[in-house]
């Protein structure tokens, strides 16, 4: 073993302290920290050996790891001696070496010891002491880093384990940091300066109220309070009709700066402002108020919640009337507005209160009803032409809430039928239409002969009437009862004929139809046919009778109307009321609150083609338009797709309810079932 | 042609609000017509004869908007001028307070 002379290191010049602590924090640098953060160790490190100092001669680094404690005291000395001679050199396993016990060891501070304290000149001589104090250096250095850079301290008894941990920790930290100053607080600085810039911009308008209230006040007592209920009305309005004043006033205000061209020039104009604050607000204030009353009179009237058909007709009408007070310019600028602005949540929503979509109206024939009753109004509203007469209220509030009746007028012979309806029907509605109150002052059994009559009119020529069969009549098919009752004399004479009908007549009327409910409530386990109606009246009559459970239908073909007999009550119906589709369609309206007649579960498709477990399936309820990147995304409120989801909904939910009343052990069996059979079957049950 | 876009963009940055949340954008809105509803409604009516009020409260009643438009243009010639000037003064006393240029 040679004498080296003790190391003067200078910082400025050669290498910085290579010092246990250097030494060994470099070996778990290399292992363990990413170049960076080794650097600022290093840096910290030398900091602190930011002085000149002697260093004895020491080992390599691989040389001092192995240095570090042992088993024994005894033989470190030893070792050290050894390693110091070099004699012997030998394979480093660093990583081995550096275990917990030998840095535990290391631990073992001694008090009183500086870091600072000169290294001795001669290890060979004190090498357990010179150890203890470079274990020591590590230990302050590592402690005073730690407590400068991190929220945990080091204790005394810390293992290399533990150091390593801290460092991991030290870079995570600093990882973590870098990312959070970097992206997060930008975000929330960024987010604080829109809040701040929000805040501001909803102060303004506040203040901005403020002064307007201040002027307001300051003004005679009439105009105070007629500007108050102005606000006040305003107030009161949905969100959507506040922003479409707002955006039109907007665009108004700024006309063809803003929009551009003759359409510009006209928003821009005086005029257009002026008809768009008194005609929008004044038009949406009718709104309100009529679609109410429309909805209390239905209600009130039929003892029911509406139907979405009824609610959709009473929108329409309650359009027209709030839109059409003033003039068509109004709602056409709306429309303009909706057309060109983009501002598509708000105005579709509006639109679709104002203008019922073309494909809706085909679908359904009632709105066109709705059309033709305001045939004027409506067209010129879109045509946006002035001068638009202004319709009664009372004109276009229907009588009740049921499905509407077409608004006949006199002198009209085109009956269409809709879904539902029979030659009686029609002929029924012709009678009301042309013979008005002499026809309502008939008592039953007179109505019936009077509108047999006028069926048996068709029923002896069809073809005439474009008719094959007088039993079935296709809805949108047309009957021109012209030739009928242009033959005034004739019909009056049948009328007088009805109404001249002997007691005697009527009463065989009654009696006939006593005859057979009577029979039927006494007979309960016998089945009622046609052969036993014959039987019962005491001759060929033609009836056709059906069963539902313990209602029995008696049908005279041509006639459109059945006779039902439940228990002995006898009730008129309308033939086509008794098919199951009707029936499931008057349970879809009642109960589920789908208007079948304008949907599309009223075409009995959906019902036969899809089965149980199709509709109660989650996937029945996904909007099949929604954006792949937004798979849960939903329709605008009150679109045609809004509905559809909306009645799927209801649907499903009354199926479910429905399924429930069913034993758990057998529900499995509906699975595959269409819908349609499902409620037959269930309805037969009920 | 302007697209439905470009109009869209061009009320929203004319007001200065394009840059905010659609929420906010919506309240915005909704106040600045409350405060133009009030501001047309103080200038027609007091622009409108003292004599004439009682008619007013009369047509007014009737809810008839077409009524209301006769008889405001009958006393007041430059009514639509009046409301247009007022819409146009409240939009840019809102962009004054809330500092937009």
């Amino acid at each position: 073993m040679s004498e080296q002379p003790p190391k003067k290191v200078t910082p400025e010049k050669s290498k910085p302290v290579e010092s246990a602590a250097d030494l060994a924090m470099e070996k778990l640098q290399d292992r363990y920290l990413n170049p960076d953060l080794s650097k600022e160790l290093v840096s910290e490190i030398n900091i602190q050996q930011n002085q000149s100092v002697e260093l004895p001669p020491l080992t390599t680094a691989e040389d001092l790891v192995l240095e570090l404690p042992q088993e024994k005291p005894a033989e470190i000395a030893d070792k050290q001696k050894k390693n110091i001679d070099r004699s012997e050199p030998k394979e480093v396993d660093a990583e081995n070496m550096l275990t917990k016990e030998a840095l535990a060891e290391a631990g073992k501070i001694k008090e009183g010891l500086s870091p600072d304290f000169p290294l001795m000149e001669s290890e060979a001589e004190e090498p357990k002491e010179k150890r203890n104090l470079r274990d020591n250096i590590i230990i302050k250095k590592l402690e005073k880093f730690a407590s400068e850079n991190t929220a945990f301290d080091i204790h005394p008894e810390i293992t290399p384990y533990d150091l390593i941990q801290i460092i991991e920790k030290l870079e995570q930290e600093k990882e973590f940091y870098q990312t959070f100053n970097t992206v997060e607080i930008s975000k929330l600085k960024n987010q604080l300066i829109e809040e701040e810039k929000t805040a501001e911009f909803l102060k303004a308008g506040d203040k901005h109220s403020e002064k307007i209230d201040a002027e307001t006040k300051e003004k005679q007592s009439w105009i105070r309070e007629k500007a108050e209920k102005a606000a006040d009305f305003y107030k009161k309005r949905k969100t959507w009709e506040k922003i479409l004043f707002s955006v039109g006033c907007v665009t108004a205000g700024a006309g063809a700066a803003m929009v551009g061209g003759t359409a510009g020039l006209v928003i821009g104009s005086a005029a257009f402002a002026g008809k768009f604050a008194q005609r929008t607000l004044g038009g949406l204030a009718t709104f309100v108020t009529t679609e109410a009353l429309l909805k209390s009179r239905y209600e009130k009237a039929t003892g029911e919640e509406r139907t979405k058909f009824a609610a959709t007709r009473h929108t329409v009408e309650a359009a027209a009337l709030g839109i059409l007070i003033g003039s068509g310019e109004a709602a056409k600028a709306v429309k303009e507005l909706s057309d060109v602005t983009g501002f598509t949540d708000i105005f579709k929503t509006a639109q679709n209160y104002w203008f019922p979509k073309a494909e809706e109206i085909k679908l359904n024939p009632e709105y066109s009803k709705v059309f033709e009753s305001h045939p004027k109004n409506i067209g010129e509203m879109v045509a946006g032409q002035k001068d638009i007469s202004v319709p009664n209220t009372e004109d276009v509030i229907p009588a009740t809430g049921l499905s509407p009746e077409p608004a006949l007028s006199a002198g009209s012979f085109v009956e269409t039928a809709h879904k539902g309806d029979s030659v009686w029907k029609l002929a029924e509605h012709q009678l009301q239409s042309h013979y008005g109150e002499k026809f309502a002052h008939l008592n039953e059994a007179q109505k019936s002969y009077f509108i047999d009559a006028i069926k048996d009119k068709i029923a002896a020529h069809p073809d005439k009437f474009g008719l094959t069969d007088p039993d079935h009549i296709r809805a949108g098919q047309s009957i021109d009862f012209k030739q009928i009752f242009e033959n005034k004399s004739e019909i009056d004479g049948v009328l007088k004929h009805t109404e001249g009908l002997s007691a005697k007549a009527i009463e065989h009327i009654t009696h006939n139809n006593k005859i057979i409910g009577d029979w039927a409530h006494n007979h309960a386990n016998e089945k009622l046919t046609s052969a036993k109606v014959d039987e019962l009246l005491g001759g060929k009559t033609n009836v056709k009778v059906e069963s539902l459970g313990s209602r029995y239908f008696i049908n005279e073909p041509g006639s459109g109307r059945i006779m039902s007999i439940e228990n002995g009550r006898i009730t008129y119906i309308q033939a086509s009321e008794i098919k199951p589709d009707i029936i499931i369609n008057d349970w879809l309206d009642k109960t589920v609150k789908i208007d079948v007649k304008s949907g599309w579960f009223g075409n009995g498709n959906f019902l036969k083609n899809h089965t149980m477990g199709e509709v109660l399936n989650q996937d029945f309820l996904k909007w099949k338009d929604a954006p792949i990147t937004a798979p849960f995304a939903q329709p605008d409120y009150g679109s045609p797709d809004w509905w559809v989801i909306r009645n799927k909904q209801a649907i499903q939910n009354q199926l479910e309810k429905l399924l429930r009343t069913i034993p758990v052990s057998e529900r499995t069996q509906y699975k595959n079932m269409k819908i349609f059979e499902f409620l037959s079957l269930y309805i037969k049950k009920s | 042609m302007i697209t439905q876009k470009e109009l869209r963009r061009t009320i929203l940055e004319d007001l200065g609000i394009g840059h905010l949340p659609l929420d906010t954008q919506d309240k915005i809105l909704e106040k600045l017509g409350e405060n133009i509803i009030k501001r047309i409604t103080l200038v027609v009516l007091e622009n409108l004869p003292e004599d004439a009020q009682p008619e007013f409260d009369v047509v007014s009643a009737s809810g008839d908007e077409a009524k209301m438009q006769e008889f405001l243009k009958s006393k007041i010639p430059n009514v639509e001028e009046l409301i247009q000037k007022a819409i146009q003064g409240t939009i840019s006393e809102f962009k004054e307070l809330a500092g937009i240029k």
